[in-house]
């Protein structure tokens, strides 16, 4: 089924065809009608977005981060949208998970300022240029010194209980608890 | 000397009463333009006790509480000077312009309050209300122009006794118009829509209310009775022909009447206010002052205009 | 002087019948409100009013889940009332954490932090849920028994203890001052350029 909705969309592969042959460091999938995917190398991630936002590619929709626990790795998604061929773009690119730097792109699209605060905080990712990643975002001053954060070996449920001095009434597993 | 002091007893007492009324009117008569049931009618009065049974733990000085009693001070003074049917404590020549003075210091007294508190909205309405206060002046003083042309005398009580034989206000064209220009103004001196931008709830907080409570919120809410009762029998007066009743035998009954002539005519008032005020949305208030410079202005000239002819 | 007792039948009905809420909503409840001021329940059939303003308002609606960020603002808030004051706690949330009970960002007792007087229990309560719980606090108030602002006052030091046990100590100033380095840096920035 997904096989002959990827072939449908011909106009897709050729944005794709078109963006590669100007990026060959990349590589580029149709997912379906109107998304389309691509993978690039950390390090050529701006060079990619550059050439992206050139061909069409005029917004930023989000930059969200996904963390791959058992691979070690941080992939960071940059969601595209572009207005003159209609369609979404999923740029990702992995980081190793404990030195987990990347460029900023606040110069090619400014509201990545809001987005890289955004996975500072919460993945602890840092992007080299951004001046603002230590200015108070969301979580609270006394949170953020003890380095609440989204990646899976953060002990949540601990911390929750600590914080809040609750009974130990749970079970680790979340699968069975009694409130 | 007993019996004025009686008089003017009685004029507050009554002007306070009704004027809890009239708010609970307002209520009501906006509550069913939304198609709600609405408070009971004395809905006002329990929020005053409500309001003045509470813990005052806050002043910000001298000024914030004498700027209060400022205002309640010159709401009261100003019923006095505007005759309540055959009933009236304080009578001068030249009291029209007295008057429309009067009723526009309790505003200045709630600025002074407001300022001192020192919060930004309090800041920012008490800006707006000034503003206001402005732009509704020469509209206010053409309309007074108007009445004091056509009638040739500046005297409240001598306009009402001469609408006793020459008709009411509003049937002489050049009063019409100026009639027409002072229920616009009227409208900013209630402070309803669309001209309530100083005390605009959504935006800024209720803009000078922001920081009373407890007991000053209370006086407030009585200031704000007696001055709709105020500004109602003060239009009622001027342009409605007021309420004298010389019907009765007996002075007393013809006091009676008149006073419930005069009601009428307030209420009549005060429901074209709620109507205005519950169907129209808010001008900005570089709009509401470019509308009183233009419109009730130049409606009000021509009725000064028409009336000096 | 005049002896206040005498009148206090009549202050209690005033207080009851005239209770000016807290235009403040911190969660999801907070959508029940329209229904209930606008014509379908019509609240102001009770004299209750969304008021703006802190400094005149008697009732305070805990609309939903509570963030620490925002139980800062509502303390601040509730200090601000002056005194015969009421907290109605609305929907699960402010009870036990409700859905967010193992959320890092949602408190799980509101009541350790202030005083509640009456909770609704649901998620989300209904506007007639949240109609008899404000009849609930009108009974109370006629009685005598809504005394969370007394409470306050009296086990201060236990509210104080809690609600510095989750910020901090001198969260407050912390709070007030926590931007100042931020934008001091940018007056400066701007000095040089």
């Amino acid at each position: 089924m997904a096989e002959e909705v990827k072939a449908s969309w011909s106009k897709g592969e050729e944005i794709v065809r078109m963006l590669l042959e100007k990026a060959p460091y990349a590589e580029g999938t149709v997912r379906r009608e109107r998304r389309l995917e691509f993978k690039v190398p950390a390090d050529r991630i701006v060079d990619f977005l550059r050439t992206a936002k050139a061909n069409g590619f005029e917004l930023l929709l989000q930059i969200t981060a996904v963390d791959w626990l058992k691979e070690g790795e941080i992939e960071l998604v940059y969601q595209l949208f572009s207005i003159s061929h209609g369609t979404h773009a999923m740029v990702k690119t992995r980081l190793p998970r404990d030195e987990a730097r990347i460029s900023t792109v606040m110069d090619i699209y400014p509201v990545a300022e809001t987005y890289e605060r955004d996975a500072h905080e919460f993945f602890k990712v840092t992007f080299e240029g951004n001046p603002k990643l230590e200015m108070p975002w969301i979580l609270e001053d006394e949170d953020r010194e003890v380095g609440v954060s989204h990646r899976k070996d953060f002990d949540m449920l601990g911390y929750v209980k600590r914080k809040y001095k609750l009974l130990d009434r749970f079970d680790e597993d979340k699968e069975n608890y009694v409130i | 000397m007993i019996e004025t002091a009686l008089k003017a007893l009685f004029i507050l007492l009554y002007a306070t009463f009704v004027g809890f009324m009239f708010m609970g009117i307002i209520r009501i008569v906006t509550a069913r333009i939304h198609r709600r049931v609405g408070p009971p009618i004395y809905q006002p009065i329990l929020d005053t006790i409500k309001l003045l049974s509470k813990k005052s733990n806050i002043t910000h000085g001298l000024i914030y509480d004498f700027g209060i009693l400022y205002a309640v001070g010159a709401t009261i003074l100003a019923v006095m000077f505007i005759p309540l049917g055959s009933i009236g404590v304080l009578r001068a020549y030249g009291d029209l312009i007295l008057i429309t003075f009067l009723l526009e210091i309790p505003m200045l007294g709630i600025m002074f309050a407001a300022m001192s508190s020192g919060n930004p909205y309090a800041g920012i309405g008490a800006q707006r209300a000034l503003l206001t206060l402005l732009a509704i002046q020469v509209p206010l003083g053409f309309a007074i122009v108007a009445l004091a042309e056509f009638y040739g005398t500046f005297s409240t009580y001598e306009i009402v006794m001469a609408q006793q034989t020459m008709g009411w206000s509003i049937f002489h064209f050049p009063l019409l118009l100026a009639a027409i220009a002072y229920d616009l103004v009227l409208q900013a001196m209630f402070g309803k829509e669309p001209f309530d931008i100083m005390i605009a709830p959504g935006e800024i907080s209720l803009g000078p209310m922001v920081e009373f409570g407890g007991k000053h919120m209370g006086l407030l809410q009585i200031q704000h009775a007696i001055a709709l009762f105020a500004e109602t029998l003060f239009f009622a007066n001027i342009f409605l022909g007021g309420g004298v009743v010389t019907a009765f035998s007996s002075s007393i009954l013809n006091t009676i009447a008149g006073l419930a002539v005069l009601l009428v005519k307030q209420v009549a008032v005060l429901l074209i206010a709620t109507f205005m005020g519950a169907i129209f949305p808010r001008f900005t208030i570089d709009q509401a002052a470019k509308f009183y410079w233009k419109w009730p202005t130049i409606i009000a000239a021509l009725g000064a205009v028409l009336a000096s002819l | 002087m005049v002896d206040w007792r005498l009148y206090e039948p009549l202050i209690n009905f005033a207080r009851k019948r005239s209770m000016w809420i807290v235009a403040f909503c911190t969660g999801c409840g907070g959508i029940e409100m329209p229904p209930l001021m606008t014509s379908r329940y019509d609240l102001e059939r009770f004299g209750m009013m969304p008021n703006p303003a802190p400094r005149m308002a008697d009732l305070f609606l805990i609309t939903g889940y509570v963030t620490p960020k925002t139980l800062k603002r509502i303390i601040i808030t509730y200090e601000m009332q002056p005194d015969p004051k009421y907290v109605l706690a609305h929907g699960s949330c402010p009870l036990n954490g409700g859905i967010y009970w193992d959320a890092y960002n949602a408190i799980k007792h509101l009541d350790k932090y202030i005083p509640v007087d009456v909770a609704i229990a649901g998620c989300m309560p209904r506007p007639e849920a949240v109609m008899d719980g404000i009849k609930k606090i009108m009974d109370l108030i006629e009685t005598g028994k809504a005394d969370g602002w007394k409470r306050y006052k009296e086990n201060y030091e236990y509210y104080k203890k809690n609600q510095d046990e989750l910020f901090g100590e001198g969260w407050r100033e912390k709070t007030a001052r926590r931007w100042i380095p931020w934008l001091m840096g940018r007056e400066k920035k701007r000095e040089e350029e």
